[in-house]
């Protein structure tokens, strides 16, 4: 059973988000970005190169480009090593011990990390901290591409906040492009200029993030917008139905959708352009014009 | 009725003092949220209302259902605990015997409060129906279930014990917002109309101040800031709840009122002092970053 399927993207320098519920594929495309897992079909291409037919010289700096950033900081690190070390492990040329160790102070600076932490364990630093020192590891490499997954999901909203002030900062200061991955819509909103919404394995609407989120096309873009609680806000609107399995014939999204008809039980929708984005529903003229069910 | 009753709550650890609640009080069929970061102290707070903190110095008053917790025998302690006030954790299936289906899970614990045989059948399904799961659930292990139905389930086993109070510790970080919305909706329905009181402990503020009828702002071991959820979360005394507020990350959505019209330009400017704060700040950002699009 294929688990992620047509799905077609580009990540460009306004950021792409990937959002959608756990078991939708968000994390596995990711993969497959990442060269860790091949498709069964389809290409997926950096610059002009195959990811999937890399060779080996190519892989290297590939893998330099397009650098990973997990949701759990201190899973990513090596517990028995000093962060300085694990920073400077990505460090390149040849560098003497000073010039090195200058190096990693310079790059926890650029991340808000005091460099006299260079010296301790990850156990030792909050996890906001080790959140830090994962992204300056990842910019040693002098990477184009962050491909950020849940990279905020586990730390306090204040510090959360701040890992995201950073994140802004540095995709100016290094030129960087983001491939986020969440289930947060706010922190898509911050980072991403482009936004997909996967379900079950596929993308069922893509545009501009504001647009997705200020007028939903897809019924499910829609519930999940509007089941994120809100300070002063009304209740999140529940559907009831999470627990309803994807459809294995026509629109898969159909068991949960208030908006199912007979048509979606007979015909899978393809994905069409409907007012600047893509989208994958019967019925999206009547969602974007505010039918609910 | 009021369920639970602190004053002047203090743990110390160590001689310093990690929880302090001055006052608390809690009736039935209303909700009272601990909020703040991780260390603020909340979690510590909510395990000194189950008597969970042996070996800890605690001082002060608690009263849970008329019994002095703090002076209690554990006999007493077992007997609130699960009857009285039952114990809603982060992640649930953590919690759960992985050998056991989850319906030998629940008559068991049915037994340890003296209902057996086909009344605690009965208990059983009606208390699993009342969370909206498949009385089927009952067969399956722990494993089998996602984490929103292990998170009903918990409430479920609090419903067929009979509890008056569900003290839950971040119930919904672990889950998506869609089957967060869903939990919600349950635990809402159940204070309605079982008068079923909720101890809330939650770092999520948007969550909290849809749920919470009273809040206490906690940092540093100590309540910062505490009244109805209304006022503490939407015009926000102390500076510290103040830079919480702020932190929230904000999405950009049009009203959630039927608009059909709706044209979806400029968000709604929020009614308190920090969304404003906070927005601001994102639009400004937003305006810097579209050149380099």
């Amino acid at each position: 059973m294929p688990v992620v399927h047509d799905v077609s993207l580009a990540v460009d320098a306004g950021g792409a988000g990937l959002i959608g519920e756990s078991g939708s594929g968000k994390t596995t495309l990711a993969r497959a970005l990442l060269g860790l897992l091949r498709p069964r079909a389809g290409r997926i291409t950096y610059g002009t190169a195959d990811v999937t037919r890399l060779r080996r010289a190519e892989r290297a700096g590939f893998r330099a480009a397009v650098q990973p950033v997990f949701q759990d900081g201190g899973e990513a690190l090596n517990p028995r090593m000093r962060i300085g070390t694990s920073i400077a492990e990505g460090l390149t040329g040849r560098l003497r011990a000073a010039e090195r160790r200058a190096a990693v102070a310079e790059l926890m600076a650029g991340v808000g990390l005091d460099p006299a932490l260079a010296g301790r364990r990850p156990h030792e630093l909050s996890g906001g901290q080790r959140q830090r020192a994962v992204i300056a590891r990842a910019l040693a490499v002098r990477p184009r591409v962050l491909v950020l997954d849940e990279p905020t999901s586990a730390l306090d909203v204040t510090v959360q906040a701040r890992i995201l002030d950073l994140l802004e900062r540095l995709r100016g200061e290094h030129g960087l492009a983001y491939l986020l991955i969440t289930h947060n819509l706010a922190v898509v909103d911050r980072l991403c200029g482009t936004s997909h919404v996967m379900f079950a394995g596929r993308v069922v609407e893509s545009g501009p993030t504001g647009d997705l989120l200020t007028r939903p096309a897809h019924p499910y873009t829609l519930a999940l917008r509007d089941a994120v609680p809100r300070v002063g806000g009304p209740p999140p609107a529940a559907s009831g139905r999470t627990e309803a399995s994807p459809a294995p014939s026509g629109c898969p999204f159909r068991r949960r959708c208030p908006l199912a008809v007979s048509r979606c039980r007979e015909e899978a929708p393809r994905p069409r352009s409907l007012e600047g984005r893509r989208v994958a529903c019967h019925r999206a003229e009547e969602v974007l014009g505010g039918r609910r069910g | 009725m009021t369920l639970i009753e602190i004053r002047d709550l203090e743990v110390r650890i160590g001689g310093r003092v990690v929880s302090g609640v001055p006052e608390l009080d809690l009736a039935a069929g209303r909700c009272t949220a601990l909020v703040g970061e991780s260390g603020s102290g909340k979690t510590t707070a909510l395990l000194a209302v189950l008597g969970l903190l042996d070996g800890a110095d605690v001082t002060g008053r608690v009263v849970v259902c008329g019994v002095d917790v703090l002076n209690a025998p554990e006999k007493i302690l077992r007997e609130i605990r699960g009857a009285k006030v039952a114990l809603v954790l982060q992640s649930p299936q953590a919690a759960l015997n992985p050998a056991m289906r989850l319906g030998t899970l629940m008559r068991r614990a049915l037994a340890r409060h003296g209902v057996k045989g086909a009344a605690a059948r009965a208990r059983a399904e009606q208390a699993v129906a009342d969370v909206l799961l498949d009385p089927e659930i009952l067969r399956r292990y722990p494993h089998q279930v996602s984490g929103g139905q292990a998170q009903r389930f918990a409430i479920a086993l609090a419903l067929a014990l009979g509890a008056g109070v569900v003290a839950a510790d971040e119930p919904t970080s672990a889950l998506d917002v869609t089957v967060q919305a869903e939990i919600v909706a349950v635990l809402r329905r159940l204070r309605e109309e079982r008068g079923l009181a909720l101890l809330l402990v939650s770092h999520d503020l948007a969550l909290v101040s849809t749920v919470a009828d009273d809040v206490l702002v906690m940092k540093d071991g100590g309540v910062v800031e505490a009244g109805p959820a209304a006022r503490v979360l939407t015009a926000p005394a102390h500076p510290y709840t103040r830079d919480l507020l702020a932190a929230v990350p904000q999405m950009r959505e049009q009203s959630r009122e039927h608009r059909p019209d709706a044209d979806g330009g400029e968000p709604d400017p929020g009614l308190r002092p920090g969304a404003r704060r906070a927005r601001r700040v994102t639009g400004s950002r937003r305006r810097r970053r579209r050149p380099h699009r």
